[in-house]
């Protein structure tokens, strides 16, 4: 697999570089700001573009900026955005076209280092990486009489876990519940939510934090 | 001024008083002076004759004639009989001798049983001499000391006189009033003449002498209280009118009043042509002057008086010219002899002018208490702000060519209403009245020159003006240390956030940072020892790593709110859902505002923060929400509200406080209702500026 890291600390660009060479992942190219970083991602068309989200000169949303300049350019190429903050219209951002290769995670996350390597083959593969922060709030958000009480605790847990983007399988894994209970539940929920069902686990993803995002007002 | 005026009259009345003094009644003739008569005086004269040789001694004493002139001719001219006839030829013989301003004696009645001689002085020295001998020999000489008897005062002036001298007392009043303590000292002084007279109805001859004198003293006291009425005075005028006002009260007595009074005629006047021509141009002459000066001063007054449209020069002109009249119808019915006008006409004129003059001072004390009136208008208006201080001014004072002046300490001078120094000279006819308060300049008054004519007036508006002046200026003062107390509050707001944003990033940069990359390199620790060492090392490097992941969350938890990055990027709505979408509590957010400035966007943010805060740890509500939506006017009003325990309160060195002083620096204003167990409700009205 080969990444580009794009972060302002140089600290973290090179403990990632460590890190991720010792997993046999290729890292072609690390940039401190967003300044031409489109340009050589797309030329040098890594697997995933792992990018901070706040970047010079502003120190704002570049990161976000250039991770969705390269999904319109090059989707083919994953982005995982990282960020020291979560914030729910970001993610809503990076899924608005579509969710196929797309990552949002906390900076924390690369301290556990199974998991972070998890997301970041998922998005490399074209699968979804959300972090369980943004689907946690957008779960807690509230608003009266939500459709989503009508679910059960375990669909709920199973619901998170969709929208954090992983497959019926990895969904089975972490709830100790075989594939099947899992793809039963996932009908249930789907059905509840009045949702298609959705073979594709991106398209899933998308449609999932949207209905939460929105409340399914808009699907 | 007004000393100068009483001065004045008081002189006046001194020497009409001492013209009386000279013959006053009751005066004891000295036992020297008697045996120097009586040696002087042919011995085989009557006691009678001695009397008038001495009376006339008294009266040409004031001559040129020397005592021994005096005797000489007495001695020598008199060698007659006893009868008055005798008696005159005598008189007549010296008089025709004596020149200069000699005082005439006629004797018009010898009482032979009483030893008495009844004779009319006159010229300014005295009117009526009796000359008594007693028994003894005695000389004495009484005035009046016989009332005459018959009708002295008609009783419908009796009446009239009353009224007036009353009518003096209500003005008298009405002047204490309007604080004219010059014009209350006149009218007092007139009211008691007035009333006086009417003791010549009484047969005590030492009160029908206080009856005849007062008329002598009413001309003065009414000339007093018109010259106190006209607005314009000076220590000539006073002077003038003063000095008129004591030979009109001598020539009123002399030929008014004998008259008035239903005195028999004075015979030495009547028929002495010459005599009686000097008396009639000496009245002529000082009515004419009294008329002349009073007419100059209504004259001088009437710009004062037009400007205040007060009505008193009409009375006082009125006034004026009937006494003019009046002398003169006098001086008529003298001339003809027959005493025709005598009667009444010139009695009631005399009466009506005496009557005009409360009424003239009196409007002029009523007038003046509406002009207080305008003065409570002007503090009324000055208290109700947002006057045009310049007309109401003009208004109070009577003078619309007034222009107030305000002391400027930028400009350390006087300026006018645009801002423009005014020079240290005023122009001609103009005067500058400086107005202080509390021992300092605060303003000026520039106007006519003519206001200084009505001091009391002017002060009282100065005063009001300065006051006013004086309250604009502290307001301003207020006004701008209140700007100075929000530019500064609003400073130290904005250094607040600053400090805060660069704490945040100095985290974000920094101890975040480092803490990642701490995280990474135990993870690689960890891969490295996987499966080669104990695993206690790896346990340890794992309790180590979620060490590092709990700091980390720690440091979020610090420094989110530091710095709210998504208000910058997405504006209040994402912001506020982003904030309630991290907390417990199912949060009602309904945020319908489009984007402000980022100061009112930052101070919602805060106050939803705070507030939802205090929902949070306080009120132990299950549920809020928050509104933020743009009022009618244009302000952004945020509320949050809850249902829980309330009792909240903007202690000090609490969030609201704080979040209070966040408002007001931007100009808003923060409300906090919370009743206890009926919630809490903060209300924030900011500017969108």
């Amino acid at each position: 697999m080969r990444v580009i890291i794009a972060d302002d600390s140089a600290l973290i660009r090179d403990g990632l570089k460590h890190l991720l060479d010792g997993e046999g992942i290729d890292v072609v190219g690390s940039f401190g700001d967003a300044d031409g970083l489109v340009d050589f991602v797309c030329e040098a068309a890594p697997d995933v573009l792992i990018v901070d989200i706040r970047m010079p000169p502003t120190f704002t949303t570049e990161g976000l900026e250039a991770a969705l300049e390269v999904r319109r350019r090059c989707p083919r190429i994953g982005v995982l955005v990282l960020s020291q903050h979560i914030e729910t219209v970001y993610a809503v951002d990076l899924l608005s076209e579509n969710a196929a290769g797309v990552g949002y995670l906390l900076k924390d996350r690369v301290t556990v280092i199974d998991d972070f390597l998890d997301s970041l083959r998922r998005v490399a593969a074209g699968g979804s990486a959300i972090d369980p922060e943004v689907v946690a709030r957008l779960l807690r958000r509230s608003r009266r009489a939500r459709p989503l009480d009508r679910l059960t605790d375990r669909e709920k847990s199973v619901l998170a876990l969709m929208a954090e983007g992983h497959s019926n399988a990895a969904i089975g894994d972490r709830l100790s519940v075989n594939q099947r209970t899992v793809e039963t539940h996932v009908g249930n929920i789907l059905t509840k939510l009045d949702l298609l069902p959705e073979p594709a686990i991106d398209r899933r993803v998308r449609a999932v934090i949207l209905w939460l995002e929105t409340d399914g007002e808009a699907t | 001024m007004r000393i100068w005026l009483a001065l004045a009259v008081v002189a006046g009345i001194a020497a009409v008083s001492a013209t009386f003094w000279i013959g006053r009644g009751q005066k004891s003739i000295p036992v020297a002076d008697l045996a120097r008569l009586e040696s002087a005086i042919d011995p085989s004269l009557s006691p009678v004759h001695a009397a008038l040789a001495w009376s006339f001694e008294i009266i040409g004493g004031r001559t040129t004639l020397t005592d021994a002139d005096l005797d000489r001719r007495l001695v020598d001219g008199y060698r007659g009989g006893d009868t008055a006839e005798e008696i005159q030829a005598l008189f007549d013989h010296m008089l025709a001798e004596v020149t200069g301003p000699v005082s005439l004696v006629r004797i018009h009645e010898i009482d032979h049983e009483r030893g008495t001689a009844v004779g009319i002085g006159a010229k300014g020295v005295m009117l009526l001499v009796d000359v008594a001998v007693d028994e003894q020999g005695r000389i004495g000489l009484w005035q009046f000391s016989e009332p005459p008897s018959g009708p002295r005062i008609p009783p419908w002036q009796t009446g009239l006189l009353v009224a007036a001298g009353w009518a003096f007392v209500g003005a008298g009043l009405l002047a204490r009033r309007s604080g004219r303590s010059g014009t209350v000292s006149g009218l007092t002084l007139g009211s008691i003449t007035v009333l006086a007279q009417v003791l010549a109805l009484s047969d005590a001859p030492s009160l029908y002498l206080i009856g005849r004198l007062a008329p002598a003293l009413v001309l003065p006291c009414a000339l007093w209280v018109l010259v106190d009425t006209c607005p314009v005075k000076g220590r000539r005028w006073i002077l003038a009118t003063g000095a008129l006002a004591a030979v009109q009260g001598a020539v009123a007595v002399w030929l008014v009043d004998p008259v008035r009074l239903g005195h028999p005629p004075i015979p030495g006047i009547t028929d002495s042509p010459d005599q009686y021509r000097q008396l009639l141009t000496a009245a002529a002459g000082t009515t004419a002057a009294t008329m002349a000066v009073l007419a100059a001063l209504v004259w001088r007054s009437r710009r004062v008086w037009r400007s205040q449209g007060d009505p008193a020069p009409w009375v006082v002109l009125a006034a004026a010219g009937l006494w003019a009249v009046t002398a003169g119808a006098a001086a008529l019915d003298l001339g003809l002899g027959d005493a025709a006008l005598s009667g009444d006409v010139v009695p009631g004129a005399t009466l009506v002018v005496l009557a005009l003059v409360p009424v003239a001072s009196a409007l002029t004390s009523v007038h003046g208490m509406w002009g207080r009136a305008e003065l409570a208008d002007l503090v009324v208006e000055i208290e109700r702000g947002h006057l045009d201080l310049q007309s109401a001014v003009a208004r109070a004072l009577g003078d619309d060519s007034v222009c107030v002046l305000r002391w400027s300490d930028e400009a350390a001078a006087l300026v006018d209403e645009g801002g423009r120094p005014a020079g240290a000279e005023v122009e001609e006819g103009r005067r500058r009245t400086h107005l202080m308060s509390s021992g300092r300049l605060v303003g000026a008054l520039e106007h006519d020159a003519f206001m200084l004519r009505r001091p009391d007036r002017l002060q009282a508006v100065a005063a009001v003006t300065g006051m006013a002046l004086q309250v604009e200026r502290l307001n301003a003062q207020v006004m701008t240390q209140l700007e100075e107390v929000r530019t500064s509050r609003s400073r130290i707001v904005s250094a607040g956030d600053l400090a805060r944003r660069r704490v945040e990033r100095d985290l974000h940069d920094g101890a975040q940072q480092r803490l990642v990359a701490l995280g990474l390199l135990l993870q690689r620790g960890r891969r490295l020892v996987d499966g080669r060492v104990c695993d206690e090392v790896g346990a340890l490097l794992d309790r180590a790593s979620g060490e590092v992941r709990d700091a980390l969350t720690e440091l979020r938890e610090v420094s989110r709110g530091m710095n709210p990055t998504l208000l910058n990027e997405r504006g209040l709505a994402a912001a506020i859902e982003g904030l309630a979408e991290r907390l417990p509590i199912a949060i009602e957010v309904g945020v319908v505002a489009g984007r402000v400035s980022h100061e009112t966007e930052l101070t919602s943010y805060y106050v939803v923060a705070e507030a939802l805060t205090n929902v949070i740890k306080h009120s132990g509500a299950p549920e809020a929400s928050v509104t933020v939506e743009h009022q009618a006017d244009g302000h952004l009003r945020i509320v949050v509200e809850d249902h829980g325990c309330g009792g909240a309160a903007a202690k000090s060195g609490s969030g609201l406080e704080g979040l209070s002083d966040r408002v007001s620096a931007i100009g808003g204003e923060l409300r906090v209702v919370s009743p206890m167990d009926q919630g809490t409700t903060v209300e924030a009205v900011l500017p969108c500026g």
